[in-house]
């Protein structure tokens, strides 16, 4: 029951954000959004109670019964392990966004009935592409989304390059509905889906490439950056670009496991995007876009622990789906923060917001250093899970692949801190104050909390929302004497000794007053010699791979693809319409 | 009370900060004989260190000190978990566990990393270039640690996991003559891990001082130096759990196989840095991404279809 | 009794290991020439604990070369403020004791010790290597028995 409420609360939402689109005040849109979140978020929560006390059930609501001897309309919501971990994800990150986009829409001046209207829309579709049984209604609900995205990008559909950007994401994203369409048409057809199993994969990787940004077909998320934040956060790292991998897993179900080739073919093909994201995110100068390689890069980890197939390799797979959701919601927050702080994305152009800052670079360090793996945050046990699945799984060079991509991104991250956060404070940033940023990082708190309680006790996770999931894949659960050095002594540790350390500064260095404040050393000059800006961070490794940087960006070949097919259809027509000519000359 | 034993006497603390100073002290002194110098004591890093600790600080202005001591804080408590989980003689009973060798490569970044963070932080313009100088180099060198450290994973098996102490007790035949071809590999990320001499460029002296260290003083450069001296302590004992029988023979021998296993390997860098010069950023990507990440990913996969023969 | 032992410890480990940071404010070169042969393999200064440190924040000895002038008085105020205590300064050569050969020049203000407190004078033009030693270790005396360098 409460499962249709949850999903419908949001639509409900929508329609009222819709309908009274004249009210134009962020607040009345913006609490309504964050409150019907909230709520599908609260009866999700019950519905997983109830589901961890009583095991599976499901909700049918029957629709055009008429139809039914054809085909199965009915709306069929069910919770189950897979379902359910992918649902209380997404709303719980729509919660902590909608909460943050109160404060960040503020700036705008118009549009808040059509934001909000398709903010809910989206969530409550996504909610339904992840509980719904029916093929049919998940189609109806995938191709929702990518609709969303496309009015949700196109927000400032005035700007030229807006407007473009939506364009380029929904015509890629379409291209994975077609993919689905066809799994779901063959897998609900065919009297043997193992038979035309091959098929439905093809179909099910059209749809992962494309919606889940992986190579090539990525090449629409950096333009989907020119969104508001809040929609780059939800959309375009949390929700949107997990449903490939939800209908991986999901289809995973439905056949019961992938055949040898497939499966290799996914673990390569992740780990080669991951690959690519990683090396271009390197590169970029501007913070949105550099985060949206990343996303490339970390759904790379996650097709790519599908592949494995063992039950170690799909957890990796589900817990970096539910930590990306969290630590890369959250960077995004920052992201935004930072850009309504200095109305720039441009890195070079930032420098020193630390001590502007401070909370907002205490929430990045959390979401960078989740990213990058550092151990005590979640990013870390997620990666880790992977690297000995691969390696257990026989598949070594993935295992390396996939340490060496964590190396990068912890480089990328070191030099957005670096170059953002630290360094020289720009002169029209001096007055520069934190205060009206608070509501929006509290929205990042929300998110941030779970980085920092998964990656220390990671068994929370494990236990309550992962093991479901693997039980309903039909795989061994991981259990938790997995971990045999206690995490919880490491975090101990890590207290036990930052409390010394705090201890030994307040009671010794402080009041002894041996801290003097000096100039820094400059070689004896008086002027700054000079200061390194985001493009010289990574200089020569740019000057490296200069080539490489020019040959491997898909986005020219598809170009260049797409224009030989409009060349072919343009030929086809001026036959056509030759032969017409001479059909209709009168003789 | 076992467990504050083992955190600050034997693998972990006290074991590391001496094996650490005796190490780098051994290098000094050896690459001082080499220049037919007589050289530093070898108890030299120790006053150094103890030294740095009871001296002023002097930071710079607009810095909050409580940060400018914590950053190299951090990376201590990192470095001592990381001790605390290798299988050392005496105490591999109670690390007895399955992938370790991620979580101690993972930990041994944070040093790095909080010198590249604290270059950024003090706002010293050298400190700027080291950090950028030793962000990009461990974008290479760490490509071929880790395939490194993935061949010999791969050793004892199947099922392969990234274990130190499986990687210890594999000794068969073929699994050493891998081994033997890791080495030069493994000695030349070790050599640009801990920024020794060809590939001494994020502190080059001569043109940027000490590089992300230009501003640190008192305690927190005696942190950095502390953290330097338990980075070669782990290092020195990887090579011997690597490369020497250490998990083979008694837990005695095997405890003095670890220490001859470190000084040999720093005797190998004092030959090294002795024998070479300081390489621009430039040449030593090229030597890492023409060759040395070539042929590690090269020997990962000989051995890997070896393995599944 | 414990700590006084520890207390010990600490002035002899600072008296083993110096750390020098060199300053020339307008010498003619000679003794930078002479302070350099100090770190090769005959005089070989590392076997005191002597080394040449690139920061004055690492420093414990303050090495001044030449007379001050007008254009390096500043900076070298400033990395005699930047290092921490306890210091040290050795003036070597007497360009930096008295101003030497280049004493009343239109440009030279004066002896090092008009603008920082001098602890060691090397005399010699240039000094001797092996004096500037001498120098440096009477310092490190001086830096581990002074109380009132200690008095933080
Ligand atoms: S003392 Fe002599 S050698 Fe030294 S700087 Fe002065 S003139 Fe030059």
């Amino acid at each position: 029951m409460f499962l249709g409420f949850s999903v419908g609360v949001l639509f409900l939402g929508a329609l009222i954000s819709a309908l009274f689109y004249r009210i134009n005040s962020p607040k009345f849109h913006g609490s309504l959004a964050f409150l019907t979140s909230a709520v599908a978020l609260y009866f999700l929560n019950l519905t997983f109670f109830e589901f961890i006390k009583a095991g599976e059930f499901s909700w049918h609501l029957p629709l055009f019964r008429w139809i039914r001897d054809f085909i199965n309309l009915d709306l069929i919501f069910k919770a189950n392990g897979l379902n359910l971990f992918f649902a209380l994800f997404g709303a719980y990150v729509s919660v902590g966004i909608n909460l943050y986009a109160i404060k960040y829409m503020t700036h705008e001046k118009e549009g808040f009935g059509r934001f909000y209207a398709f903010i809910q829309l989206f969530i409550g579709s996504y909610l339904g592409l992840t509980l719904s049984e029916n093929l049919f209604w998940s189609y109806v609900f995938f191709e929702l989304t990518g609709l969303c995205s496309y009015q949700l990008i196109a927000f400032w559909y005035q700007s030229d390059l807006s407007s473009f950007s939506a364009k380029k994401a929904f015509l890629m994203t379409h291209i994975a509905g077609y993919g689905f369409l066809l799994g779901a048409l063959v897998f609900t057809l065919s009297p043997d889906p193992k038979v035309y199993q091959d098929l439905i994969l093809a179909g099910v990787l059209i749809a992962v490439l494309a919606k889940s940004v992986q190579w090539p077909l990525y090449t629409w998320i950096p333009y989907a950056m020119n969104a508001p934040t809040p929609v780059s956060a939800l959309l375009h790292a949390a929700c949107l670009v997990k449903c490939g991998v939800y209908l991986l897993f999901k289809f995973y179900l439905l056949l019961g496991g992938f055949p040898e080739f497939w499966k290799n073919l996914l673990i390569y093909l992740g780990m080669f995007s991951s690959l690519m994201g990683v090396l271009f995110a390197l590169k970029q100068a501007d913070v949105k876009k550099l985060l949206a390689y990343h996303t490339v890069s970390q759904i790379g980890y996650m097709v790519s622990g599908i592949g494995l197939g063992t039950s170690l390799g799909l957890a990796s797979s589900l817990f970096h789906t539910l930590n990306h959701a969290l630590f890369k919601g959250l960077l995004f927050l920052v992201a935004g923060i930072l850009q309504q702080a200095t109305h720039t994305r441009d890195l070079s152009l930032m420098g020193g917001l630390a001590s502007k800052l401070p909370k907002t670079t205490v929430l990045y360090l959390i979401g960078a250093a989740s990213i990058s793996g550092i151990p005590g945050f979640n990013g870390f046990v997620s990666k880790w899970m992977f690297y000995q699945a691969a390696i257990e799984a026989n598949h070594p060079l993935a295992a390396a692949l996939g340490l060496f991509i964590s190396t990068l991104t912890t480089l990328s991250f070191i030099k957005v801190l670096d170059t953002a956060f630290l360094g020289k404070l720009d002169e029209k940033n001096k007055q520069l104050s934190e205060k009206p940023f608070y509501l929006m990082i509290t929205g990042g708190i929300i998110l941030a909390i779970p980085c920092v309680v998964f990656g220390l006790f990671p068994q929370i996770a494990i236990t309550f929302l992962i093991n479901p999931a693997l039980s309903l894949l039909n795989l061994r659960e991981v259990n938790i004497s997995f971990y045999q050095l206690p995490t919880v002594l490491i975090g101990a540790l890590f207290i036990l000794f930052l409390g010394l350390g705090i201890l030994i500064y307040f009671t010794w260095l402080k009041p002894k007053e041996i801290i003097k404040e000096t100039e820094v050393f400059k070689g004896g000059e008086d002027e700054p010699v000079f200061n390194p800006t985001a493009d010289d961070f990574v200089a020569d490794i740019e000057n490296r791979l200069a080539n490489f940087y020019k040959k491997a960006d898909p986005d020219q070949y598809l170009l260049k693809i797409c224009s030989f097919i409009e060349g072919l259809i343009l030929k086809v027509y001026t036959t056509v319409k030759k032969l017409e000519q001479i059909w209709s000359k009168p003789c | 009370m076992e467990f504050l034993k083992d955190l600050f006497l034997y693998p972990g603390f006290l074991f590391g900060f001496v094996l650490g100073g005796l190490l780098e002290g051994f290098k000094r002194k050896l690459k001082a004989r080499m220049q037919l110098r007589k050289g530093p004591p070898v108890t030299q890093p120790f006053y150094d260190l103890s030294k740095l600790l009871l001296k002023n600080i002097t930071k710079p202005y607009r810095i909050s000190s409580f940060t400018y001591l914590l950053i190299p804080f951090v990376p201590t408590a990192a470095l001592l978990v990381g001790l605390l989980i290798m299988p050392y003689p005496f105490y591999q009973e109670k690390s007895s566990f399955s992938f370790d060798l991620i979580l101690i490569f993972y930990l041994t970044e944070l040093p790095l990393l909080s010198q590249i963070i604290f270059g950024y932080f003090s706002n010293s313009p050298y400190g700027m270039i080291g950090a950028a100088r030793a962000g990009q180099m461990f974008f290479y060198y760490n490509g071929v640690f880790i395939m490194v450290i993935t061949t010999l994973c791969l050793l004892e098996g199947p099922p392969y996991s990234f274990c130190l102490k499986s990687i210890a007790e594999a000794w068969d035949p073929l699994d050493v003559l891998i081994k033997i071809l890791t080495i030069p590999f493994f000695v030349f990320s070790v050599l640009a891990k801990l920024k020794l001499n060809p590939f001494s460029i994020p502190d080059a002296e001569a043109e940027i001082l000490k590089g992300p260290l230009t501003e640190a003083s008192g305690v927190a450069l005696a942190l950095f130096k502390l953290n330097y001296l338990l980075e070669l302590a782990i290092f020195g004992s990887l090579f011997a759990f690597f490369y020497l029988p250490v998990l083979k023979t008694s837990p005695t021998i095997g405890l003095i196989l670890i220490l001859l296993g470190a000084f040999f390997l720093f005797f190998i860098f004092a030959l090294v840095e002795n024998a070479t010069a300081r390489l621009r950023l430039s040449q030593f990507s090229a030597l890492y991404l023409k060759f040395l990440i070539p042929l590690a990913t090269l020997i990962l996969v000989i051995t890997w279809v070896f393995k599944n023969w | 009794m414990f700590l006084d032992a520890i207390k010990q410890f600490l002035r002899y480990s600072q008296k083993k290991s110096l750390w020098v940071f060199h300053v020339n404010t307008g010498s003619c070169n000679g003794c930078d020439i002479e302070i350099l042969a100090l770190f090769s393999s005959k005089y070989d200064a590392e076997r005191f604990g002597i080394k040449l440190v690139g920061s004055p924040k690492h420093a414990d000895i303050l090495l001044v070369t030449g007379p001050v002038t007008t254009k390096s008085r500043d900076p070298l105020l400033r990395a005699y403020d930047m290092m921490p205590k306890p210091k040290a300064v050795v003036s070597v050569g007497v360009c930096s004791l008295s101003g030497g050969v280049f004493a009343k020049s239109y440009n030279v203000l004066g002896p090092v010790d008009n603008f920082i407190p001098v602890h060691v004078y090397v005399g010699g033009c240039s000094a001797h290597p092996n004096m500037i030693l001498e120098g440096i270790l009477r310092a490190a005396q001086i830096l581990c028995e002074e109380e009132e360098l200690w008095s933080f």
